[in-house]
C-alpha cells in the first residue's frame, strides 16, 4: 500500500463526510463562545495574580519600612523584601509580555508552536530562580510582620530568630530544590525535547 | 450577525475541523472537547480574520495549532470543561459506519501513529493542498514539505510492504 492508494480512501471518506456531516446550529449558537479555557489563558490569570502579589507586597513593605524608618534592623529587611518583590515583579512582567506577545491567530503552525515552547522553557527556567528567591523574600520579611502584627521584636527573642532561619533555610530550601525537580525539571526537559523536535522539523530539507 | 456570519463559515468548512479532530483523538470525549476549543479559538479570532489569507488557510492554522497543543497538553481539557453532551459537528449514524470501513481505520492507524507535525502534514497532504499552501500554513519551505511527504511515503511503503 502506498500513500497515493491512502490519498484514494481518504478522498472517499471526504466524498462521505461532505454529503453526511452535520453541523448542530442550535448547539453552537448556544456554546458560550467566550468560555475558553485554553492553558495559556489559565497561565496569563496566574501571571497577573503574581504581578498583582508582588505590586501588593512591595507597596505594604515599603510602608512598613517608612514606619520603621529609624529602626534600621527593621527598616533595612523590609528595603532587601522590597528588592527581592521587584525582581519577582520584573520577572512576571517578562512572562506576561510573552504571553501576549504570542500571535496566536495569525501566525503559522510552527511559528506559534516554537514560541508557545520557547515561553514554557524561559517560564520554566525562572521559575527555579523564583523558587530560589523566595527565602530570601520571606527571611527579612518576618521580623518585619512580628514587630507589626504582635509587636515582638525578634532579635531580642533568639530562640524565635534561630528557629525562624533554621526553618527557612534548613528546610524551605531543600523543600523547594525538590519542588522544582519533581514539578518543573521534567517539564523543562519536556519543552527542550519538544523545541529541539520542531527545530529538526522546520530546518530539515 | 457576526454570529451568523460565523456559523455559516464553520459550515463551509465542518469537514476540515472533523477531520483534524478525528486525526489528534482518538477518544470520543476528549474529541468533542477539541472539537469545542476550535470552535471557541476561531470565534475569539474571527473579528481578527483579515482576509490576507484564504479562510481556510486561516482555519486550518487555528484548528491544527489547537489541536497541537490539546494533543500536547494530554487531553487535560477534558477533565476541566463542562461538554456538550453531543458533538457539534457529526455524521449521520448510519453513515458514520464508513468510519469503521477496513481502509479507513488502517489510515487512521498510520495517521495515529505519526507525531502531531507529521500528523498536520499528512492531513494537509491528504486535503490536496498544494506544496505552497502546506509551507503557508506550517511555516515551512516548500522544498521541506516535499522532502518530508516523500519521507513520509518510504515510511508507509516500509510499514505495509506485506498488505
Amino acid at each position: 500500500m502506498e500513500l497515493d492508494d491512502l490519498k484514494n480512501t481518504w478522498s472517499q471518506y471526504d466524498k462521505m463526510l461532505a454529503d453526511n456531516l452535520r453541523l448542530n446550529e442550535e448547539l453552537l449558537r448556544k456554546l458560550n463562545l467566550n468560555s475558553s479555557k485554553r492553558e495559556m489563558q489559565k497561565v496569563l490569570v496566574y501571571e497577573l495574580i503574581n504581578i498583582v502579589t508582588a505590586v501588593l507586597v512591595i507597596i505594604f513593605t515599603l510602608w512598613l519600612s517608612v514606619y520603621y524608618i529609624n529602626l534600621l534592623r527593621f527598616c533595612i529587611p523590609g528595603f532587601i523584601t522590597i528588592a527581592v518583590s521587584a525582581v519577582y515583579l520584573i520577572l512576571g512582567i517578562i512572562r506576561t509580555k510573552g504571553l501576549l506577545n504570542i500571535d496566536y491567530y495569525g501566525s503559522p503552525v510552527v511559528k506559534v508552536q516554537t514560541e508557545i515552547l520557547t515561553l514554557k522553557r524561559k517560564t520554566l527556567h525562572l521559575r527555579k530562580y523564583e523558587l530560589i528567591l523566595l527565602p530570601l523574600l520571606l527571611l527579612p520579611l518576618l521580623p518585619l510582620l512580628f514587630k507589626f502584627v504582635h509587636n515582638i521584636d525578634i532579635y531580642k527573642e533568639l530562640s524565635l530568630l534561630v528557629f525562624e532561619v533554621v526553618l527557612i533555610t534548613g528546610l524551605a530550601y531543600p523543600l523547594l530544590m525538590w519542588t522544582y525537580k519533581h514539578f518543573y525539571d521534567k517539564k523543562f526537559k519536556n519543552a527542550e525535547n519538544l523545541l529541539a523536535e520542531l527545530d529538526k522539523f522546520k530546518n530539515e530539507e | 450577525m457576526e454570529k451568523d456570519k460565523f456559523i455559516s463559515v464553520i459550515k463551509d468548512n465542518q469537514k476540515l475541523i472533523y477531520k483534524i479532530c478525528y486525526c489528534y483523538c482518538s477518544n470520543q470525549e476528549s474529541r468533542k472537547d477539541l472539537e469545542q476549543e476550535i470552535l471557541l479559538q476561531l470565534w475569539n479570532s474571527f473579528s481578527r480574520f483579515d482576509g490576507r489569507v484564504k479562510i481556510s488557510t486561516w482555519i486550518y492554522r487555528i484548528a491544527l495549532n489547537t489541536a497541537i497543543s490539546f494533543y500536547r497538553s494530554d487531553c487535560k481539557h477534558s477533565k476541566n470543561r463542562d461538554s456538550a453532551d453531543v458533538s457539534i459537528i457529526s455524521v449521520s449514524g448510519t453513515d458514520s459506519e464508513m468510519e469503521k470501513d477496513e481502509n479507513i481505520l488502517l489510515l487512521f492507524q498510520f495517521i495515529e501513529q505519526l507525531n502531531e507535525l507529521d500528523k498536520a502534514l499528512i492531513l494537509l497532504y491528504l486535503d490536496n493542498n498544494r506544496y505552497k499552501t502546506i509551507a503557508e500554513i506550517l511555516g515551512i519551505s516548500e522544498t521541506n514539505a516535499a522532502t518530508k511527504i516523500s519521507r513520509i511515503k518510504m515510511k508507509l511503503k516500509e510499514q505495509f510492504t506485506n498488505i
